[in-house]
């Protein structure tokens, strides 16, 4: 590591723990040039200074019961939440949902396979998009949580399979007035499109099934349902194609 | 000593960072208020560290949208006054690399920043605190 580099590490890195070994790393090379090094020691006497402020600040006690009381109602609602499968209510709660997961896929057996249309217009709209309309962005599908929520886009999943595709850009546009997360993933050209399905009348049962489709004769489009939000994959290709992708295990 | 329950410990410092973004006491309990009843209606939060940062991606959306305040009442908020003056993204960025919450990297991440980005906005930060406030340099 060179003495710049090291500098520009420890802009974004605090001394704390001393036990890191990057930050001793980059200390030592940072050691080989003295004004690089004085300039680092000014930085971590104001980081410290502004630290110390920061630490020093009391909470009011007001605002500790509060903000507590709220914090352990949400952890009182989530515990309930849980699972126990020695409780007797669970229990039945449990064959009664089996027995409704029967009843629902009994209803909707004869709608399995169907390619939502509402879901179509908007794998159309997202091919339509260009590189250029969207902002960069380089990281894997599945750690842009974060920057979409930065975004106003709350409630962004991407399935585990895939998460770790690479992605060069990402936006928000909207169908009907309700706003779609789409990626850019150069691997096979894909895009990524992930919405809210209750909005816009689509719905896929079961949950993480797959339904494929091809559209405007050269792209195809897979979705699925998870975790209440609906992730599609486009691709220009055939339905063929994109059955492969999402098959490979 | 956290005076929150062990998996909410973040609370304090996500209410001194809100405390930074809006300048007010009030306001900043408010922001955190909100920011936790919207983690409260997701059901997908069930990790304590992927709560912390929906949260604090939460303060930083919301946060940047609250007023200046030209001037603090109390204590705390004349404390931390000196980061409240900062323009965006910079104050976002130094008071949470200095409350020591996240690692580079996420923090980076959380603020939708690449790393020479952040430490862009965090040495715009320290330049302006050393030349606007003497005793800190």
């Amino acid at each position: 590591m060179s003495p710049k580099s090291a500098r520009q590490f420890l802009a974004i890195h605090p001394p704390e723990p001393p036990d890191s070994r990057e930050v001793a790393k980059a200390l030592e090379a940072l050691a080989k040039s003295p004004p690089l090094l004085a300039e680092y020691e000014v930085q971590v006497a104001l980081d410290k200074a502004v630290h110390s402020a920061l630490k020093g600040l009391d909470l009011p006690p007001e605002v500790v019961g509060d903000l507590g009381a709220r914090a352990e109602a949400i952890s009182a609602a989530r515990s309930r939440r849980r699972f126990n499968p020695r409780d007797p209510a669970m229990l039945a709660v449990a064959i009664g949902f089996l027995l409704l997961v029967a009843v629902l896929a009994w209803h909707f057996l004869g709608r399995a396979g169907i390619f939502p249309e509402e879901a179509l217009t908007i794998a159309t709209e997202g091919s339509k998009l260009r590189a250029e309309q969207f902002e960069v962005v380089e990281d894997k599908a599945g750690a842009l949580e974060d920057w979409f929520v930065l975004k106003g886009f709350d409630r962004f999943h991407v399935p585990a399979k895939f998460a770790s595709f690479d992605v060069v850009g990402a936006r928000i546009f909207k169908i009907e007035n309700r706003p779609v997360a789409v990626l850019a993933v150069p691997e096979n050209h894909m895009f990524f499109l992930v919405f809210d399905p209750v909005p816009l009348g689509i719905e896929i049962h079961p949950e993480g099934s797959w339904r494929i489709a091809e559209f405007d004769y050269k792209f195809a489009a897979a979705i699925r349902e998870e975790k209440g939000m609906c992730f599609m994959v486009v691709i220009k290709g055939t339905k063929k194609d994109l059955a492969q992708l999402i098959e490979k295990p | 000593m956290s005076l929150f329950p062990k998996e909410w410990s973040f609370l304090a410092e996500a209410w001194k960072f809100a405390l930074v973004l809006t300048g007010r006491e009030a306001a900043a309990t408010a922001l955190v208020s909100g920011a936790l009843t919207a983690v409260s209606k997701r059901a997908d939060l069930h990790e304590a560290e992927r709560t912390r940062r929906v949260l604090f991606s939460i303060l930083c959306r919301e946060g940047a949208k609250a007023a200046a305040v030209a001037v603090p009442e109390t204590p705390s908020e004349r404390s931390v006054f000196f980061l409240h003056q900062l323009p965006e993204p910079s104050r976002q960025a130094i008071t949470l690399f200095s409350l020591g919450a996240f690692s580079g990297e996420r923090l980076a991440s959380l603020l939708g920043k690449s790393e020479p980005e952040l430490a862009r906005c965090l040495d715009d930060a320290r330049s302006r605190l050393r030349a606007h406030h003497a005793p800190l340099s």
